[in-house]
């Protein structure tokens, strides 16, 4: 039976993940001069606090499943600009379940690990992927080069599970998924990133010469399990983007109501100041993004990660944190530019949904695919 | 807790809805389009479906039949003809409002003149800023005097009764007012833009004097956000169902089409608008149930059904005009639905409330 209202405990545990949110907004800025520094695990704030994932997990049957309420608590994290309590979502994690062993997966599953796709010139396009890891019959390793860009937790992860191309004497070429712990030799990783927004995120390059691997080290991903870990996460990335989008629609009402500016639902359209009418439209965009959201979860809880649901989350969030923010700062005005205020903030920080993990233009293309009953080769 | 699947019984009712707008109202859609008139047996088909015969017929029917199936039943009727999905939630709306708010004698009285197997006209009719004056009630000894204006009603020479919104005394209330009441005149029926086939008429209330009873609830009063927050939701899927009709009619067409030695579809600027058509009608979709959904569960519905309706709306009139874009001359000219399509939509996007789910 069609039912769109969360449950009480999802309602129980996004209010207290809101109280968090609003904690966490004394240290929004904490990085904005101080791109170095990494999240803490924890802000004092969030001592007696409860664990909103861990409570989740304890009440699961009391949800709407784990990964519905998982990723409306990410939507709280933005809503108050640095979580208070740092739960990484980190893809290569995702990656070792959809790909590796048992034993790879019983060695590394309690560390932060990286995924390490994108490189200078790569991007959308996975396949130009020029990172090698070549078989050394004779040592029986195999030895990775290559350079990675905007690598998020590359700065602090334990590991990074990287695409190459897999070279070796007696097996098809192809591109394959390599794990590269810190500390090998050969591997290395750039200073942060200087960043328009999201400067609590890190992000930093990587590179690898001549980075020797066991066996164990590879995980026998392909393109296409690398890739299927984005249909998991790229509603949660909407979430993100429904999060600081609505950080930003509630800075706007709240500091146009003094000058009459507040949400109508049978206002007289003839009458309606323009502002309210762009807010309104907005709040529209706003609600599409999240019901696409919470259908492309319900579809991955039922019946495994949607590929298409999960683009077409991803395509609203995308283009919603855009307008949204964009908006928000020209209705409030000169004091919006001001960093005295986080609409600047939101501005900076939105920007970036409609790139990472798939552009809104890759999302179309994959929906257009889907749609048309077309091959890559058919429509790139 | 969250769920998008639909049950049975719904699913049963939409292939069935889906299939008579595919045989019997997408056929019929541009004839009636053209004369400005359905036929009569196609209007009378539309009723046995039985959306509003099931809940006159029996007002412990509400709970079978709630919003969430008739917004998904609209959306498939819709999908054949969105005028002739308009014409059903007109009267839909009225026996709705009736059955759910009605006093126990406006239900005797009303609701079983609907339950017959012929077609029978009637109008919520919620004057907003727009119509010529705005309407207000006025409470006299014997009852309610009332003045209200309402432009392009469906069928509004057929109606038989309309329920009124009106301010009175600070509060809007809804009035039952019956078609031979003095001072309630029709208009002759004016072409329109989109929804032709409605024969869409002015309705003036010129000093109606009412009863006591006449309110909708009687000395309860109703919930007049409820009704309009039910004609949003079935505008929602109205517009759904419409902008779902341009998606897969293009969608084949862009494949067919060659230019400059390729399918038109293999072009990003046609693939691209084509993703966004399927990305918005989802949205659109599931924010009209949402919309349905807390109307169901009897939850204030004011944000999400405004919000879908707005959303529907604009999102509409995007799609029904990129789908005339594509089809470039082909979507301009009266042998195709597309450019009918794109005026349905326009007609459907300034309308709010008239209907209801």
């Amino acid at each position: 039976m069609i039912d769109l209202d969360l449950t009480a405990r999802d309602k129980e545990l996004i209010a207290e993940a809101r109280a968090q949110a609003l904690l966490a907004r004394a240290h929004a800025r904490d990085f904005e001069y101080a791109e170095d520094k990494f999240l803490p695990h924890e802000y004092p704030e969030a001592v007696g606090r409860p664990d909103v994932r861990e409570l989740a997990r304890r009440h699961v049957d009391e949800t709407s499943g784990f990964k519905i309420i998982n990723a409306l608590l990410y939507l709280e994290d933005w809503y108050g600009g640095v979580p208070l309590r740092e739960y990484p979502y980190s893809l290569g994690n995702t990656v070792l379940r959809i790909a590796g062993t048992p034993e790879q997966e019983a060695r590394w599953k309690d560390q932060i690990i990286a995924i390490a796709m994108t490189e200078p010139g790569g991007g959308s396009d996975p396949a130009s992927t020029r990172t090698t890891a070549t078989w050394d019959a004779a040592a029986g390793e195999w030895v990775l080069n290559g350079d990675k860009i905007f690598i998020t937790y590359a700065g602090t992860c334990d590991a990074a599970i990287v695409l190459a191309h897999a070279v070796h004497q007696d097996r098809k070429p192809g591109l394959s998924t390599f794990l590269v712990e810190r500390g090998t030799p050969g591997f290395s990783i750039s200073p942060q990133f200087r960043k328009m927004g999201i400067r609590h995120e890190d992000t930093a390059a990587l590179s690898f010469v001549d980075c020797r691997l066991s066996e164990f080290h590879h995980i026998a991903g392909d393109l296409k399990k690398t890739l299927q870990s984005f249909s998991k996460s790229r509603p949660v990335v909407a979430c993100y983007a429904l999060g600081v989008s609505r950080a930003a629609l509630d800075l706007a009402w709240e500091t146009l109501a003094p000058h009459g500016i507040l949400p109508e639902y049978d206002g007289d359209p003839l009458r309606q100041p323009a502002a309210t009418a762009r807010l309104m439209d907005l709040e529209a965009d706003w609600e599409a993004t999240y019901m696409s959201v919470l259908r492309a979860k319900w579809v991955e809880q039922n019946e495994g990660p949607g590929k298409i649901e999960s683009s077409m989350a991803k395509a609203l969030g995308g283009r919603l944190a855009r307008r949204v923010t964009q908006t928000v700062v020209e209705l409030i005005g000169p004091a919006a530019l001001s960093e005295d205020i986080l609409a600047e903030k939101w501005f900076r920080d939105g920007r970036i949904f409609d790139i990472y993990e798939g552009t809104g233009e890759i999302q179309r293309l994959l929906i257009a695919r889907h749609i048309l009953g077309y091959s890559p080769r058919d429509l790139n | 807790m969250i769920s998008f699947a639909p049950t049975e019984e719904q699913r049963l009712v939409c292939d069935i809805a889906a299939e008579f707008a595919t045989k019997t109202l997408a056929p019929a859609a541009r004839a009636a389009d053209e004369s400005r008139r359905f036929p009569e047996d196609l209007l009378d088909s539309v009723w046995r479906f039985g959306l509003v015969a099931n809940l006159a017929d029996d007002p412990a029917a509400l709970s079978q039949q709630p919003t969430l199936t008739n917004v998904q039943a609209l959306e498939r009727l819709a999908e054949g003809d969105a005028a002739a999905a308009t014409a059903i939630a007109g009267p839909l709306g009225f026996v709705k409002a009736l059955a759910e708010q009605g006093s126990q004698r406006q239900k005797e009285k009303w609701l079983s003149s609907f339950a017959g197997d012929a077609f029978r006209a009637a109008t919520v009719a919620h004057c907003d800023a727009r119509d010529a004056a705005p309407a207000s009630a006025r409470l006299t000894a014997s009852g309610y005097e009332i003045s209200a204006r309402k432009a392009l009603v469906p069928f509004a020479a057929r109606c038989d009764v309309f329920l009124v919104t009106a301010q009175c005394e600070g509060r809007t209330e809804a009035y039952i007012i019956p078609r031979d009441t003095p001072g309630v005149a029709v208009a002759p029926a004016i072409p329109t833009l989109g929804l032709r086939a409605l024969e869409m008429a002015e309705v003036s209330f010129g000093n109606v004097v009412l009863p006591h009873n006449a309110r909708l609830g009687e000395e309860r009063g109703c919930d007049v956000a409820r009704i309009l927050d039910s004609a949003r939701a079935a505008l929602g899927a109205i517009m759904t169902g419409l902008a779902s009709s341009v998606f897969k009619y293009t969608l084949p067409y862009t494949q067919e089409r060659v230019v400059h030695g390729e399918p038109i579809a293999r072009k990003q600027s046609v693939a691209f608008k084509l993703s966004d058509m399927h990305i918005e009608i989802d949205a659109m979709r599931w924010m009209t149930w949402k919309a349905a959904d807390e109307i169901d569960k009897g939850c204030s519905a004011r944000r999400s059904a405004a919000l879908a309706r707005r959303y529907c709306a604009s999102r509409v009139m995007t799609i029904a005009d990129e789908g005339v874009q594509m089809f470039g001359g082909h979507g301009f000219v009266r042998d195709m639905p597309l450019e009918m399509w794109l005026r349905n939509a326009r007609a459907l996007s300034v309308l709010d409330g008239m209907v209801g789910a």
